[in-house]
């Protein structure tokens, strides 16, 4: 039967991009559905009634929404290049992270940003803290993943895109290769993996690290 | 009928064959044990008349039950230690007990005093200092629904995610829902002390969602229970308990009548019912909360 998948997604939307990096290293043929945040389609509005939000992916007419289950999905639909260990252990250990990313991660690192003053250097103490435990999960290893890109490495590649762009805006120097050597180096080697490994076609080289575009297709 | 004369032929006897087993024995292995393991691979518990452990029809059946399962799996039963760190009153520590006795799994558990962490937890979950923590063969795992599933992958037995792609899909997002939607509006709503009237509100709205969902259903699952109803164990008790708690009715029977069954059926459910903590207690310790909230502001 022919499959047919479809993706609702943003350009700017990291958790979109999330989706669109597990179906490239896939090598999942897909329609890709570009929606405006502020006059979303009737037909996201029907796929996703819950939260209205993208990502949603469409797998033969059906609908799963939530980018780190439809990573999962997408895992456990399409069997080659594993994105999750087969190991129970290792998954549930790539769960964790997955998760510690998005509750804890991305959210300390948000705050640091749009405060200023002392109210930031008083939450700068809890985001260092974060990236320190993941500094330590890099130990002897290329990606989270180990040797390849794995569930962690897609659920906090937004690290690569969004922090510079942060970075860039601000002023302030969150990951720096002084202060967390293994992490610069996972989000350069993210960088080319996902724009010059992913991307069959590529039409210029990747940008200096940092801007939402040089991530996204 | 059979019933009746098996039970006339058991008693007074250990075993069929009296003193030892005999071939009748053997051959009672179906029920023995693969009914109790089809019982359970159904989720279906064929009334009062097959117990599972349960010394209803005849000492000699229930002990024979009880001897077969410590050789349901060899490979992965033998030699296992398995701890879990909890607490009495976590709704999530208690997910992690109802899907480990769905599976059968025999474990040490150890209390935690949340205001004392032994070494063993911070030691085994460095990054949050919170229970649950599962404990397997010395392999510390953290995150109730983590956990969960690391039960469902590792052991055989009740399927807690369904087999299907799609299926485990669905059931995953209203995990996540519930407890990342679910829970911190319906927590904001009862101790926010600002824009309360709002925060109410928004929790309803997410309630209703919950409401939607559980129409013409007994569990989240359908007709058994699956991992969503597990995970929302926040919803089958815990709710009830804090609104009595806070004396604040956020979500009364007329409006959400498919809720309101849900809990009723919770509390009766057999995989539930003893993992609940005692209702009197649990109802005391968020009112002393609660007023310790208000008397810090």
């Amino acid at each position: 039967m022919a499959e047919e998948v479809k993706l609702f997604k943003t350009w700017s939307s990291p958790y979109g991009l999330r989706a669109v990096w597990a179906l490239k290293l896939k090598g999942i043929e897909y329609e890709s559905i570009d929606e405006d945040h502020d006059n979303k389609s009737p037909q996201l509005l029907q796929y996703n009634p819950v939260h209205k939000k993208i990502p949603v992916l469409i797998h033969n007419g059906k609908p799963v929404a939530e980018s780190l289950v439809i990573v999962e999905y997408i895992d456990e639909t399409w069997k080659q290049n594993p994105i999750l260990p087969q190991d129970p252990y290792e998954c549930a250990t790539a769960c964790f992270w997955a998760k510690f990313g998005d509750e804890k991660v991305l959210p300390s690192i948000w705050r640091v940003f749009i405060q200023e003053g002392k109210a930031q250097e008083e939450l700068l103490g809890q985001a260092m803290e974060n990236l320190k435990f993941l500094e330590e999960q890099l130990e002897g290893k290329v990606f989270f993943g180990g040797e390849k890109i794995g569930l962690v490495d897609i659920a906090l590649g937004w690290i690569a895109n969004l922090t510079c762009m942060l970075e860039e805006i601000s002023g302030l120097k969150l990951i720096t290769q002084e202060k967390f050597p293994l992490l610069f180096g996972w989000m350069q080697n993210f960088v080319c993996t996902v724009f010059v490994c992913l991307n069959p076609k590529p039409t210029e080289r990747p940008r200096q690290l940092g801007g939402l575009q040089a991530l996204d297709y | 009928e059979l019933q009746n004369e098996l039970k006339d032929e058991q008693k007074k006897k250990k075993f069929f064959g009296g003193e030892r087993i005999s071939l009748v024995d053997i051959a009672a292995n179906f029920k023995g044990y693969w009914l109790g393991v089809t019982q359970e691979a159904l989720g279906v518990e064929l009334g009062e008349a097959w117990p599972i452990g349960k010394p209803r029809l005849s000492p000699s059946i229930t002990t024979q039950t009880s001897r077969l399962n410590t050789h349901r799996d060899p490979k992965i039963m033998a030699n296992e230690e398995v701890k879990l760190l909890g607490a009495w009153g976590s709704a999530f520590s208690r997910r992690v007990e109802i899907a480990l006795k769905l599976k059968g799994v025999k474990y040490e558990y150890i209390e935690e005093d949340i205001h004392n962490k032994s070494p063993l937890l911070l030691r085994s979950n460095p990054v949050h200092k919170k229970i649950p923590v599962l404990i397997h063969n010395g392999k510390p795992i953290a995150e109730s629904q983590v956990i969960i599933e690391y039960i469902d992958e590792t052991w055989d037995g009740y399927p807690i995610l369904p087999k299907d792609p799609y299926q485990r899909a669905v059931a995953r997002f209203w995990a996540k829902f519930l407890d990342e939607k679910c829970l911190p509006a319906v927590r904001k709503a009862w101790l926010s002390t600002e824009e309360k009237d709002k925060n109410v509100e928004e929790a309803l709205e997410v309630l209703k969602i919950v409401e939607n969902e559980l129409k013409n259903k007994n569990f989240f699952g359908g007709n058994t229970i699956n991992m969503v109803d597990i995970i929302a164990n926040l919803i089958g008790y815990w709710f009830g308990v804090v609104q009595e708690a806070a004396g604040i009715e956020l979500a009364n029977a007329e409006s959400f009548p498919a809720l309101h069954n849900y809990m009723n059926e919770y509390v009766k459910c057999s995989h539930f019912k003893e993992h609940l903590p005692p209702r009197e207690k649990l109802v005391e310790y968020y009112r002393a909360r609660f007023e310790a909230t208000s008397s810090s502001k």
